[in-house]
C-alpha cells in the first residue's frame, strides 16, 4: 500500500483504491448471535470505508450463528486488510473471500412491470426469454421471479427495461462453498 | 445482614481455594461478579456508584480483598484502571453505573483501546424489562463503545454472567490487549445462580496453557528475516509498545546486541530499551531528533517490533523509509501491511519472535553505521541549544533532569498530552524499564493525574511523577481529592506557560501567530493544593528547580509543584503534518524567519 506511485481513484466516503485495481469481492462472515455482534461486523465494513454493494444476513445451519454475505467493491490489498479486521472481532468464527474457494453464488430477484392487454404478452415473452418465471399477474402488472447469478439478474433487468418497471427487489447474493465445481 | 455477608465471604474463600464442600449454594449476580474478580486476581477497582450498579456496590463490602477506589469522576476511574494496567501488566478494572456513568468511561476506554491496554469495565444497566424503552439513565453503551472496545458484552441472563466475566478478562489480556466492557442489567445483578469455581478457568490459566502451545514463527520466515538482516548495511530496529506489553526487554536487548542494530523506541516504546544503551538512538517522528529521523531515511532495513507506523511516526508515508525493506513483527495480523508493506511479515508475540530470531541471526559488527548516526547527532547539539535559552526561568529540560536526579532515575513518569509530553518523552532519560506512561494513540488531555493514581497503586514502592501542562491538569483535577482520601502519594509537576502550548505552537507555525483561544489563566495551584489538603510549591526561577523537586520528594503525601515556564517555548524539532519526517522545522530556521519578518 505504501510507497505507491500509482494514481488512485477518489471515491468520496470510501477507500481510495489504486486505479484499475477495484474488483467485486464476496466475503462470507459467520458470527455468533450475541448483542452487538452483527453491528460490529457492519461497523468494520462501514468504518473501513469499503464500498458495500450488498449485505445479506441469515441464520446459519449452526444454531446461534448468523451468516453474513457482503459484496464489496475494492482493491485486493484493502480486502485482505478488511478480512484481518473482521477476523479480529471476537464473535466472528469464520471469514473468507469466496473467490478463494470453489463457490456457488445465487441471487433472487423479483421484478414487477406495468402491463396492459397490449404489452402483457411481449413483456412475459421478454421475461421468460431472460430465464424468469411469472409469479403474479394482475390487470395492471406482471411480476417475474428469477434465481441465478448476478449477471443473469442484470440480464433480466435489462430485458425488461423497455417496459415500465414498477419495482425491483433483490435478495443480494448467497454463497455456498466447498463440494461444488465451477458455476 | 452482617452474618449473611460473612457467610458469603466464606463461600467465596472456599471457592477460591477449591475446597468447597458438596453443598451447592446460590449466589446473586453481584456476588458472582465479585467471586470472579477475586479469582482473576483483581485487588483494586476504580469506580463510582449509581442507581443501576447499586446491587454490585452492596455485595462489594463483603469482599475485603477487592479494594474499591472512589474516583471523583468516572473518566478518572477509567484512566486510573488504565494506568494500573500499564504499570503492572495486569488487568485494570473500572466500574460505573448506567447512562452518564457509563458514557463518562468512554474517553478512558478509547485511550486504552488505542494504546492496547487490558482494562475491564463493569457497567450497570437498567433492568431487562426496561431495555430499549428510554428508561431513566438508559444508554445503549454497547453501541456507544463498540468502536472503542476490543469486545463488549450485554449479559442477557444470570447463567451467562460467570462465563462472560471470565471471558472478559481472557479477551482483555490475550493477543493484542484491549478494553472489554461488561454491561449487566440490574435484575441480572439481583438474580441468583450457582457459581462453581471449578467450572471456569481463569484468564491466567488460559494464558498459561496458551503459552505452553505457542510456537515460534515459521522457520522460512525466520530464515528470510535473518537473510535480510545479514545483507543489511544500515538496518534500524523500531521498538514499540509491544515490547512492553510482552515484557520482551531482555529479548530486544539480546537481539540488538547480537546484530549491533541501532534501536529507535517509539513514543509508547520509550523505556522498553534504556536511553543510555550505546545502541539507543532516540524517538522517531514528528518531534523526534533529526539524527533519528535521518537514520530512518537512510536505512536499508527496518526491523519493526510491536509498533504500528502511526502517522505521528511516519509523517508522509510516501516519503517514509523509502530505501528500506521491512521485517514487521506484530501480534495483530491486521497491522501487517496496513501502512507500510512488509517484506517479511511475522505475526507473533514480540518476545517469542525476538527469541527465535536472535537464535537464527549471525552476529555482526555495524559500528560504522552507528558512528555515522552519532556524527549527525553530535553536529546538531539540539539539547545544548534548548537549555541555553532564557536561563533564568525554569525550562523543561532542567525540570525533567531534576526529577531524574532526585529519584535516581527510579521514578515512573506519567505525562499528559501536549508540549510537556514531548519534552518529557525527549529529554527525560529513560533508564528504568516501563517507566514512561502516556496516552499515545488517542492523545488524551487529562490522562496524567488519574493514570498516575493507578500507576502508584500498582507500583507502591516506586516514586511516581505526573507531569502535565496548565491546560490538561484542569481536565481531571478533581482526582486530587481521590489521592488525598486514599492517602496515595504521587508528585505532580505542572509546566505552566499560560497557553494551550501545543496548539499555540501550531498557530505560530501554521496560522500566522493567530493565537485563537489558546491563552488561558488558571487557578492559583498552591492554593488549589491547599484546598485539597495537599502541599503546593510554585517555582519561578531556574535555580530553584532542583530544590523544589527535592522538597516535593521529602514532603510526605501528594505534592503539586508548579513551574512557571517561558510562555512561548516550542517543541523542536518538528515535522509539519503531511511532510516527510526528514523535513524538519528546527529552532534556528524559526528564529531566522522571525528576524526576516
Amino acid at each position: 500500500m505504501s510507497n505507491s506511485t500509482i494514481a488512485t481513484t477518489i471515491r468520496p466516503h470510501h477507500t481510495n483504491a489504486p486505479q484499475g485495481t477495484e474488483k467485486s469481492y464476496t466475503l462470507i462472515v459467520r458470527v455468533v448471535d450475541r448483542p452487538g455482534s452483527v453491528d460490529r461486523v457492519v461497523g468494520v465494513l462501514r468504518r473501513r470505508r469499503s464500498l458495500l454493494q450488498s449485505l445479506t444476513l441469515l441464520p446459519d445451519q449452526q444454531s446461534g450463528v448468523f451468516r453474513i454475505t457482503a459484496q464489496v467493491q475494492d482493491a485486493e490489498v484493502v480486502i485482505e486488510h478488511l478480512i484481518e479486521q473482521l477476523r479480529k472481532i471476537i464473535d466472528v468464527t469464520d471469514v473468507y473471500d469466496s473467490a478463494t474457494r470453489p463457490s456457488l453464488t445465487r441471487e433472487l430477484v423479483l421484478v414487477q412491470v406495468a402491463s396492459n392487454g397490449e404489452t402483457a404478452r411481449s413483456a412475459v415473452a421478454a421475461g421468460q426469454q431472460a430465464g424468469a418465471t411469472v409469479v403474479a399477474t394482475t390487470a395492471e402488472a406482471v411480476t417475474f421471479e428469477l434465481v441465478g447469478s448476478a449477471a443473469q439478474v442484470e440480464q433480466l433487468i435489462t430485458a425488461l427495461q423497455p417496459y415500465s418497471i414498477l419495482e425491483i427487489a433483490r435478495s443480494g447474493g448467497v454463497v455456498l462453498s466447498g463440494n461444488v465445481v465451477g458455476k | 445482614m452482617a452474618i449473611a455477608a460473612k457467610d458469603i465471604q466464606q463461600a467465596g474463600t472456599a471457592n477460591q481455594t477449591g475446597q468447597q464442600n458438596d453443598e451447592i449454594r446460590e449466589l446473586t449476580g453481584t456476588e458472582i461478579m465479585c467471586e470472579v474478580l477475586v479469582r482473576e486476581g483483581v485487588d483494586v477497582l476504580y469506580g463510582y456508584p449509581g442507581g443501576a450498579i447499586m446491587p454490585f456496590y452492596d455485595a462489594l463490602t463483603s469482599y475485603p480483598a477487592l479494594h474499591h477506589v472512589l474516583t471523583r469522576h468516572e473518566q478518572g476511574a477509567s484512566h486510573a484502571a488504565d494506568g494500573y494496567a500499564r504499570a503492572t501488566g495486569k488487568v485494570g478494572v473500572c466500574v460505573a453505573t448506567s447512562g452518564p456513568g457509563a458514557t463518562n468511561l468512554v474517553t478512558g476506554l478509547a485511550t486504552a483501546f488505542m494504546d492496547s491496554v487490558p482494562v475491564v469495565a463493569l457497567t450497570g444497566q437498567v433492568a431487562r424489562a426496561f431495555l430499549g424503552r428510554d428508561a431513566f439513565q438508559e444508554t445503549d453503551i454497547l453501541g456507544v463503545t463498540q468502536p472503542i472496545t476490543k469486545h463488549n458484552f450485554l449479559v442477557r441472563n444470570i447463567e451467562e454472567l460467570a462465563p462472560i466475566m471470565h471471558e472478559a478478562f481472557r479477551i482483555a489480556r490475550s493477543g493484542r490487549p484491549g478494553p472489554v466492557l461488561v454491561d449487566v442489567p440490574k435484575d441480572v445483578q439481583n438474580a441468583k445462580a450457582v457459581y462453581r469455581a471449578d467450572d471456569h478457568i481463569t484468564s491466567e490459566e488460559y494464558l498459561d496453557s496458551l503459552a505452553a502451545h505457542t510456537q515460534a514463527p515459521a522457520q522460512h520466515l525466520l530464515l528470510e528475516a535473518a537473510e535480510l538482516i545479514a545483507q543489511a548495511k544500515r538496518p534500524i530496529i523500531l521498538a514499540g509498545h509491544g515490547i512492553i506489553l510482552s515484557k520482551a526487554y531482555a529479548e530486544l536487548k539480546a537481539f540488538a546486541e547480537k546484530t549491533s542494530i541501532p534501536v529507535i523506541t517509539t513514543l509508547l516504546g520509550l523505556s522498553a530499551f534504556a536511553d543510555t544503551h550505546p545502541l539507543h538512538i532516540g524517538m522517531p517522528g514528528m518531534h523526534g531528533p533529526a539524527h533519528t529521523n535521518r537514520s530512518i531515511g537512510e536505512a536499508d532495513l527496518l526491523v519493526a517490533v510491536g509498533m504500528r507506523f502511526d502517522d505521528r511516526v511516519t509523517g508522509d508515508v510516501k516519503q517514509f523509509a523509502t530505501r528500506a525493506k521491512l521485517i514487521h513483527i506484530d501480534i495483530d495480523a491486521s497491522e501487517i501491511h496496513k501502512v507500510k508493506a512488509a517484506t517479511v511479515p511475522i505475526v507473533s508475540d514480540a518476545r517469542v519472535a525476538l527469541t527465535a530470531l536472535t537464535e537464527t541471526v549471525q552476529p555482526a559488527d555495524r559500528s560504522a553505521w552507528l558512528q555515522e548516526i552519532r556524527s549527525w547527532e553530535a553536529a546538531n547539539d539540539e539539547r545544548g541549544r534548548q537549555i541555553k535559552r532564557n536561563d533564568d526561568i525554569p525550562d523543561p529540560i532542567s525540570i525533567l533532569s531534576a526529577i531524574h536526579k532526585e529519584t535516581d532515575g527510579e521514578a515512573i513518569v506519567v505525562s499528559d498530552v501536549g508540549q510537556h509530553q514531548m519534552w518529557t518523552a525527549r529529554f527525560y532519560e529513560w533508564t528504568r524499564l516501563n517507566s514512561h506512561i502516556t496516552s499515545g494513540g488517542l492523545g488524551t488531555m487529562g490522562f496524567a493525574l488519574p493514570a498516575a493514581l493507578g500507576v502508584k497503586m500498582g507500583m507502591p514502592d516506586a516514586p511516581v511523577w505526573a507531569v502535565a501542562g496548565d491546560g490538561g491538569i484542569q481536565m481531571n483535577i478533581q482526582e486530587l481529592a481521590t489521592l488525598q482520601q486514599e492517602g496515595v502519594t504521587i508528585k505532580v509537576a505542572i509546566m505552566n506557560n499560560g497557553y494551550l502550548g501545543m496548539v499555540r505552537q501550531w498557530q505560530q507555525f501554521f496560522h500566522s501567530r493567530n493565537y485563537s483561544e489558546t491563552p488561558m489563566t488558571g487557578p492559583d495551584h498552591v492554593k488549589l493544593a491547599d484546598a485539597y489538603g495537599l502541599k503546593g510549591i510554585r517555582v519561578k526561577r531556574r535555580e530553584d528547580v532542583e530544590s523544589a523537586v527535592r522538597e516535593a520528594m521529602e514532603t510526605p503525601g501528594t505534592v503539586i509543584v508548579e513551574f512557571i515556564i517561558e510562555p512561548e517555548a516550542n517543541v523542536y524539532p518538528m515535522v509539519a503534518p503531511g511532510n516527510g519526517i526528514t523535513d524538519m522545522i528546527e529552532e534556528t530556521t524559526v528564529q531566522e524567519n522571525a528576524e526576516n519578518e
